[in-house]
């Protein structure tokens, strides 16, 4: 054992004290003094010991106080106590003693051997139960670890179910794009490109950039998620109006709108200006956009905004496939979407990205959803950014 | 006997559509399914028959296992040969296909297999 078991010995006495040591001296003991009740009270608060000696008579308080003071102390509750008396054996002063938490006796003078056997039954239980907390300790770090390293799989797996995810969402553009360009090549060694309507040629390069722009908006989240989990996320505070950032989202999105078949309406008066960090809330406006047109089942899409008291509010309703309330928590989380991802490509990194967008300028987000009929984003933002 | 119908079976629209302009550009007739089922139901309604048919394994609602096991099944289309198109080159060639192309897909590959059905 790297500490030796200590042993608090009480008495106003030092020549008292000093025979104790003597006599415990080649034991492997280590003997604490205290040469007043007070002072056994201070030193028990400081550490830990297998036994006290405690002398009955001491001046100012004596040692049944002593030992009731002990017992009341939380480190010193249950540790036993050996009472040290010179005073005859008398029934009522040894109940006394018992009840004052004492748990044994020694008559002075003392009977060295005696003492030692004693003390030995003490500090052998004394380490018993210290072996006892220690396994039950050992027992607890391990559990705690295990749970740790459950999560930490978990955390893992995860993990590498989105770069399995990320990989295929990066993949799939690869083949149309790189038949693209096959066929071009082939054309024009050929010599047959000239055959083929230029309709067809056109639509044929479109494809491959729509492919692009797919390859890029996967690399666009996957570097948000990036920013987001390194905590290089800065913010660029200014002064604009939210309605007109808004408006432009939508004109950009006018492609994806009309493909997406949903008909989307706008009630977002302008002069919503506030203090925020206009990259981030456009990010915020077109993931919740995408979302809507990717889950709306080509079903009417509501976008609308309003100053309510100190705060901006910003909604998006669909009418599409909705999401379970089971899921509702989920949907926020890194990694996670609601449903399966051969029906809907995407990373399922969007809603986190908005939700921690949001939070970074002070604000929040609610979703109210039911499945099958559709969501509800509410975005609530301090007009003046908290960050 | 000269056939020019080949059917394309598979989920991702972009290789559909790139699929679908390259071939005809070579001269065929090209019919899109986006999932197994779509597939089974193209075989049944349209008449003539493809002399090939392009699939992709995985897909939602039919897959291209569920779709092979509906066709084979069939002796009315049993016989028209299967060109697999998938990234997993074991899974693909485990169904026994009549030709394999891998994704991502290279264009002389994806016609030479359909030429050598579509004589």
């Amino acid at each position: 054992m790297p500490h030796p078991t200590k042993i608090l010995a009480v008495d106003d006495r030092p020549e008292n004290l000093f025979a104790l040591e003597a006599a415990l001296t080649d034991s492997g003991y280590k003997i604490i003094e205290a040469h007043s009740g007070e002072e056994a009270l201070e030193l028990a608060k400081e550490h830990d010991f297998a036994v006290i000696l405690l002398d009955v008579q001491m001046p100012n308080m004596d040692g049944f106080e002593t030992a009731k003071r002990l017992r009341a102390q939380k480190r010193s509750a249950v540790t036993p106590i050996i009472f040290v008396t010179a005073l005859h054996k008398s029934e009522s002063y040894e109940i006394k003693g018992y009840g004052a938490g004492a748990v044994d006796y020694l008559f002075k003078p003392l009977s060295i051997d005696i003492l030692k056997a004693k003390i030995a039954v003490f500090v052998e239980l004394y380490k018993k139960n210290e072996e006892n907390l220690r396994q039950a300790e050992l027992l607890k770090k391990a559990e705690l670890r295990e749970q740790e390293i459950k999560l930490l799989k978990e955390a893992v797996a995860t993990r590498d179910e989105f770069l399995a995810m990320a990989a295929h969402e990066l993949k799939t553009p690869i083949t149309p794009l790189s038949l693209q360009i096959q066929a071009f090549i082939q054309m024009y060694k050929d010599n047959t490109i000239e055959g083929v309507p230029r309709d067809r040629l056109i639509r044929m390069l479109e494809t491959s950039n729509v492919q692009v722009e797919r390859l890029s908006k996967v690399i666009d989240e996957l570097r948000g998620v990036v920013q987001i989990t390194s905590g290089k996320l800065e913010v660029l505070l200014e002064t604009f109006d939210l309605s007109l950032l808004i408006k432009d989202v939508i004109q950009s999105f006018s492609g994806p709108i009309q493909n997406s078949g949903s008909l989307v309406s706008v009630d977002v008066p302008e002069g919503l200006v506030g203090f925020w960090d206009r990259r981030r809330l456009e990010q915020v406006v077109i993931n919740l956009l995408t979302n809507a047109l990717k889950y709306g089942r080509g079903q009417p899409i509501q976008i609308s905004a309003w100053k309510q008291q100190e705060q901006l509010h910003l909604q998006i309703r669909d009418q599409g496939i909705g999401i379970a309330i089971e899921d509702q928590e989920r949907v926020f989380n890194r990694f996670e979407r609601a449903v399966s991802t051969r029906h809907y490509s995407g990373l399922g990194v969007g809603l986190f990205i908005v939700d921690t967008l949001v939070r970074l300028h002070g604000g929040k987000i609610r979703l109210e959803s039911k499945l099958g009929e559709g969501s509800t984003f509410t975005v609530e933002l301090p007009l003046q950014a908290v960050t | 006997m000269s056939c020019k119908q080949i059917l394309i079976i598979e989920d991702d629209q972009a290789i559909c559509q790139t699929m679908k302009d390259i071939l005809e550009i070579q001269g065929y007739e090209v019919s899109i399914a986006n999932d197994g089922q779509e597939g089974v139901d193209h075989l049944r309604k349209i008449l003539p028959n493809p002399c090939v048919i392009v699939l992709d394994l995985m897909m939602p609602k039919a897959n291209g296992w569920q779709f092979l096991d509906l066709q084979r099944a069939d002796p009315q289309f049993s016989h028209i040969p299967v060109i697999v198109c998938s990234a997993f080159e074991e899974s693909a060639k485990s169904v026994r296909p009549q030709a394999f192309v891998s994704k991502p897909v290279q264009l002389k590959q994806l016609i030479g297999a359909v030429k050598e059905f579509c004589a």
